[in-house]
């Protein structure tokens, strides 16, 4: 290949290409990866995380559980436009979510009522004031201390980086498929390069499809060039025509103003059932309830790429089954399809582990890539004394981004035992302790020596996640003796993961060189010394 | 120009790599945009005149491919040996795609 390029050959170029596109927004992106792969579980984490929820309804029904919410609904919001109740999944806790649009807003100023229902009584569930799974999988686009309309614009930028990381880095390979059986342990930089290979080839598809589908979530906010252009600049006029294509069919009913009865929700339930006799109810939407124009909307659990036959429409005050949807575009079809993959909407457990793995995965990619950028720096530094300043700061703040996040988390997790139950903003400052530690891990890093540092920052990050079970034990009434006894496996496994991830960084701070291993140096200008004061002696000298 | 063509960077870098890498990112991220944006702004409206297509739904389409188009394009820009030629070439057929639009719509 002719090297008639900006850094030579085609492939050359894309492989400076791949280490700046990739290294630039490295922080951000392994941010990304770190939270969202933790927002697969986002649900489960909310139930380890509201210890006082209850693992199971109790064996009541579906209907009667429905029942329940749109009851407390009518008699807590009547005037609503809108009531939703949502049933608890396999995933949740086993409480009802009752949500509604208030006409009128209330005592504190809010405009909606939401909150959970106890599946026995029918109350609302007094539940410790936390961020849950929701605020993890919540910052891996929207982020955290700034406005959300800004930190997507700066995932988005990340993600096109990594778009550009991806594709250039298939170019920069040769060997795909060997790459993909290769590693070699203990052999310095080339252990680095061959982790990097690996944690990104082994996941090369999710990557792709993660990446790209994290663009297509906010198509018009990151590139609104073709339809600004096609559609003049009036952003409603233009959101009108899109909305029109994207949900075909989805047109909002106006209330008539005229009182009426709705339909017993029994009769509702058996006709989606017949429609749909393998799947469980999810929720139930009722726009403008009370009205002669109510719509009633009723939604199953999905297992599907497609979000088509997923919901069923009907006439609220007469029980009328309405028409089924429009045809949904191909366009739309596959712009839903990315996004459920992204989502992973339709994973059963054993596709959620996968694509946590794989997450996990994709910031083992990045961790390694900024590893090795820096083993490469200081590689060609071999024959000078003093590092500049700049590789220094990118080694220590490496610690900081990789382990210092892992570090945040858990310490997100045990904020949420150790807080005060009645603490004001009691979820915000489990947020600032999570950014706190992270902080102070970045701090840590550039204070201590790198490799002490490292060991200890390890060692701490195994520490907390290993005691986690014992924490909750100690904190709360849903520890895993309780949790294993009631068969409330999402709260058993939560423990149990914390315990193996605790236990595997445990082995990674043992091979981590020992203070004792720096030695040798000493003994080796030592010996040096007393060699040369050896040959100075026969000399004479 | 004579260190754009080297196969490695040097060490320390000089002001000319270091403003040639800067705008050659000004080209790929915004003439990127600009040219992913004139193109697909073209190929909609030529869909939905060619009655293959709506135009929301070619706006739609071309929108999803205009990531995939954006990195085809910062791959050349950040590969084509002179920067020069990369500019007028971006800047030309931009504005030639987006003449043709306003002559189609």
């Amino acid at each position: 290949m002719k090297a008639n390029g900006f850094h030579g050959t085609f492939r050359q170029s894309m492989a400076w290409l791949h280490t700046w596109s990739g290294l630039v927004l490295s922080l951000i992106l392994y941010f990304v990866f770190i939270t969202g792969t933790f927002g697969y579980f986002n649900a489960e984490i909310d139930h380890w995380m509201q210890p006082e929820a209850p693992g199971d309804t109790g064996g009541a029904e579906d209907d009667e559980l429905l029942r329940l919410g749109l009851d407390y609904l009518r008699r807590e919001a009547p005037d609503a436009t809108r009531h939703f109740v949502a049933l608890p999944g396999e995933r949740d806790s086993k409480l009802v979510y009752v949500f509604a649009n208030l006409q009128t807003p209330a005592q504190d100023g809010s405009e909606f009522l939401r909150t959970y229902l106890d599946p026995g009584t029918g109350q609302p569930v007094q539940l410790r004031d936390t961020g849950g799974g929701d605020a993890l999988y919540r910052m891996h686009y929207a982020l955290h201390y700034m406005p959300y309309e800004v930190a997507i614009y700066i995932v988005g930028v990340a993600t096109l980086f990594m778009l550009l990381a991806i594709v250039t880095g298939i170019v920069v390979h040769k060997k795909i498929f060997v790459d993909f059986f290769t590693l070699r342990l203990g052999k310095g930089q080339r252990s680095w390069l061959d982790s990097h290979n690996i944690s990104s080839v082994l996941a090369l598809p999710f990557m792709l499809m993660i990446t790209y589908s994290g663009l297509v979530f906010y198509t018009f906010d990151y590139s609104p060039g073709v339809a600004l252009l096609s559609m003049g600049t009036d952003d409603a006029t233009r959101d009108e025509i899109m909305a029109a294509h994207l949900y075909p069919g989805f047109e909002r009913s106006a209330p008539s103003g005229v009182a009426a009865s709705m339909m017993d929700i029994g009769t509702v339930l058996a006709v989606a059932r017949a429609h749909w006799p393998n799947d469980n109810i999810r929720f139930v939407n009722i726009d403008h309830p009370g009205d002669r124009t109510a719509r009633l909307r009723i939604g199953k659990t999905t297992d599907s790429l497609t979000r088509r036959g997923s919901n069923l429409h009907f006439d609220a005050v007469t029980g009328e089954l309405l028409d089924a949807l429009p045809p949904t575009p191909a366009d739309v079809v596959f712009a839903d399809a990315v996004l459920a993959m992204h989502e992973g909407r339709f994973a059963n457990y054993g596709l959620r582990w996968l694509y946590f793995l794989s997450g996990l995965s994709g910031a083992a990619m990045v961790a390694t890539g900024l590893l090795l950028w820096a083993k490469k720096r200081r590689s060609r530094l071999k024959q000078k004394t003093v590092a500049p300043r700049s590789l220094i700061f990118i080694e220590r703040s490496n610690l900081g981004i990789i382990v210092g996040l892992p570090l945040g988390i858990a310490v997100y997790f045990w904020a949420n035992r150790l807080l005060p139950a009645g603490l004001e903003a009691r979820a915000e400052w489990e947020m600032h302790s999570l950014f706190l530690v992270w902080a102070l891990s970045f701090a840590h890093a550039g204070a201590r020596e790198l490799k002490h540092a490292w060991r200890e920052q390890v060692g701490l990050l195994a520490a907390l996640f290993l005691l986690l079970p014992l924490l909750n034990a100690i904190t709360s009434e849903a520890h895993l003796g309780v949790s294993l006894r009631q068969g409330d496996w999402v709260r058993a496994s939560f423990d149990g993961f914390a315990f193996a991830f605790g236990a595997a960084l445990c082995l990674v701070w043992r091979r981590l060189t020992p203070p004792e291993a720096h030695t040798p140096l000493v003994m080796a200008s030592t010996d040096k010394a007393m060699s040369r004061a050896a040959t100075a002696s026969k000399a004479g000298v | 120009m004579h260190a754009v063509v080297r196969k490695t960077p040097p060490t320390r870098l000089s002001a000319p790599y270091r403003w040639n890498v800067a705008a050659r990112f000004v080209l790929a991220s915004l003439g990127g945009f600009a040219w992913v944006s004139a193109f697909g702004a073209l190929c909609a409206t030529l869909f939905a005149q060619a009655d293959w297509m709506p135009l929301a739904q070619g706006v739609h389409v071309m929108t999803l491919f205009g990531f995939a188009g954006w990195c085809g394009i910062a791959m050349w820009v950040f590969h084509h040996k002179r920067l020069p030629i990369v500019a007028a070439r971006l800047i030309a057929s931009t504005l030639l795609f987006y003449a043709l639009f306003q002559l189609l719509r």
